[in-house]
């Protein structure tokens, strides 16, 4: 399942630069910037260095903007490299590095959206952030922590059919953590366990679901927010043929506005 | 609204319900039908009234007080078809309504589990967006999906054993437990007439 993180640009070095005279942001000018810092690519397209490939505009739910994949090494971990010579085995440690791709979206309205297809992409996050930086940015992560959650949970409009809370130290109870699920076609009955807990702990996980139209997809998408490393994640095939990266700016700008 | 999934084995019998006058200055009943109509053409609704008592007491002095109440139990069929809902509130009820339908129809009515057949009518009839699937497969592992499409259902539904699922029809979830449990949140009676009719007709 695809990962998500997102981030608020500040224009740290180039004050003036990036900024159209709607206040906007120029993407035409952080699409320069990025054709200055082109990854490389051997003779059969595989990237062979960090950067960024294929810049392209888009009008992403009523919003434009920037699109482009980010390159970065990523090191996937270490093995032992064995040989057998003259009656001697012998093993290297060696180090498996490979160039991975990041999907980014940086939006006019200076959100920066970084799309991760598995957790092995997810290791470049790092790296990737940095390279967006130094197109001349400073980035703030968008927490998805406790408060955020616990609004996610009280809006009226979605409907939270699981959660997470950690770190409950509650009078008269030893309880420390609880993971809970709820049926979301019951209006009878109440969650007791959710009655329990819900004032109590820090929230680290919510499952909800959010309106949504869009052609084909169904009005109501399923998303998943965790504290830890502040990702989002939602079935990309649950959107059954509408854009990935509509109902993500989506999604995003209604957090936001939470 | 919860509801029970009933199998009828005379469904012919089922209408002489209504044979049974609704008496207004009725003794003290342990059950009782309240009130018994047709809706939209071929939909019958019968709702019982389940008299029970809150008890009070104390540990020396035993039983001080009881207060009176009671329950409603609303119960949806069709003429002839094979099924019908009963509202589940809990089991003492469901079996007291069972025990009572038994006794003044002889319609041979009750309580059923969801197989993977019956949930595969279901699913088939819902046509929604499944948002909850849980299954036991071959090894007796539990696994939870918390989307699956249309071709991942029919191939789980062949080999493993469903062990409940959550339908986003339209703007409403439902969810079908193996157990025969049905739970649809919206508990206007309008779309409640449209769902039973629609589901028993599809599952018949």
């Amino acid at each position: 399942m695809s990962s998500f993180t997102f981030y608020k640009l500040n224009t740290a070095e180039q004050l003036d630069l990036f900024y159209t005279h709607e206040e906007k942001l120029n993407l035409e000018e952080v699409r320069s910037a990025m054709s200055k810092k082109v990854a490389t690519l051997n003779a059969n397209g595989k990237i062979t260095g960090e950067g960024f490939i294929n810049p392209t505009y888009e009008t992403r739910n009523g919003v434009r903007v920037l699109e482009a994949f980010g390159t970065d090494l990523v090191n996937l971990g270490n093995y032992f490299d064995t040989t057998f010579h003259n009656g001697d085995v012998t093993t290297t440690e060696t180090q498996y590095t490979f160039y991975s791709k990041t999907r980014v979206i940086i939006t006019e309205d200076s959100d920066l959206i970084l799309k991760f297809d598995n957790s092995t992409e997810e290791k470049a996050k790092g790296k990737v952030k940095a390279l967006i930086e130094s197109l001349g940015f400073e980035t703030t992560l968008f927490r998805l922590d406790d408060s955020l959650l616990r609004k996610v949970q009280n809006e009226e409009a979605f409907e939270w059919s699981a959660a997470k809370i950690d770190r409950i130290d509650k009078e008269g109870d030893k309880t420390t953590k609880v993971s809970y699920e709820i049926d979301l076609a019951n209006d009878v009955n109440p969650s007791q366990v959710d009655d329990a807990y819900r004032e109590h702990g820090k929230m680290s996980h919510i499952k909800f679901q959010i309106p949504y139209v869009a052609t084909g997809a169904p009005n109501k998408i399923t998303v998943s927010l965790y504290n830890n490393g502040h990702r989002a994640f939602f079935e990309e095939d649950e959107l059954d043929g509408s854009q990935v990266h509509d109902f993500v700016v989506f999604l995003m700008t209604r957090l936001k506005s939470l | 609204m919860n509801f029970s999934l009933l199998k009828v084995e005379n469904p012919s019998k089922l209408k002489s319900l209504s044979r049974n006058k609704i008496n207004f200055f009725k003794k003290k009943e342990e059950i009782s039908l309240f009130h018994f109509n047709k809706i939209d053409n071929d939909l019958y609704h019968a709702v019982f009234n389940i008299s029970d008592e809150y008890q009070v007491s104390t540990k020396k002095l035993g039983n001080q007080y009881n207060y009176m109440y009671s329950s409603l139990v609303n119960f949806f069929f069709l003429d002839q078809n094979k099924y019908a809902f009963l509202e589940y509130i809990n089991n003492e009820y469901l079996e007291e309504v069972l025990m009572e339908l038994n006794r003044k129809t002889r319609a041979s009515i009750s309580k059923i589990a969801i197989n993977n057949d019956l949930f595969k009518l279901f699913n088939i009839d819902l046509n929604g967006t499944i948002k909850k699937m849980k299954y036991t497969n071959e090894d007796d592992e539990f696994i939870d999906l918390d989307f699956a499409t249309k071709d991942k259902f029919l191939e789980v539904v062949a080999s493993n054993t469903i062990e409940e699922i959550t339908v986003l029809v339209e703007n409403q979830f439902i969810t079908i437990n193996k157990n025969g449990r049905v739970s649809v949140d919206n508990s206007e009676e309008e779309f409640l007439v449209y769902f039973t009719k629609r589901i028993l007709n599809a599952i018949n």
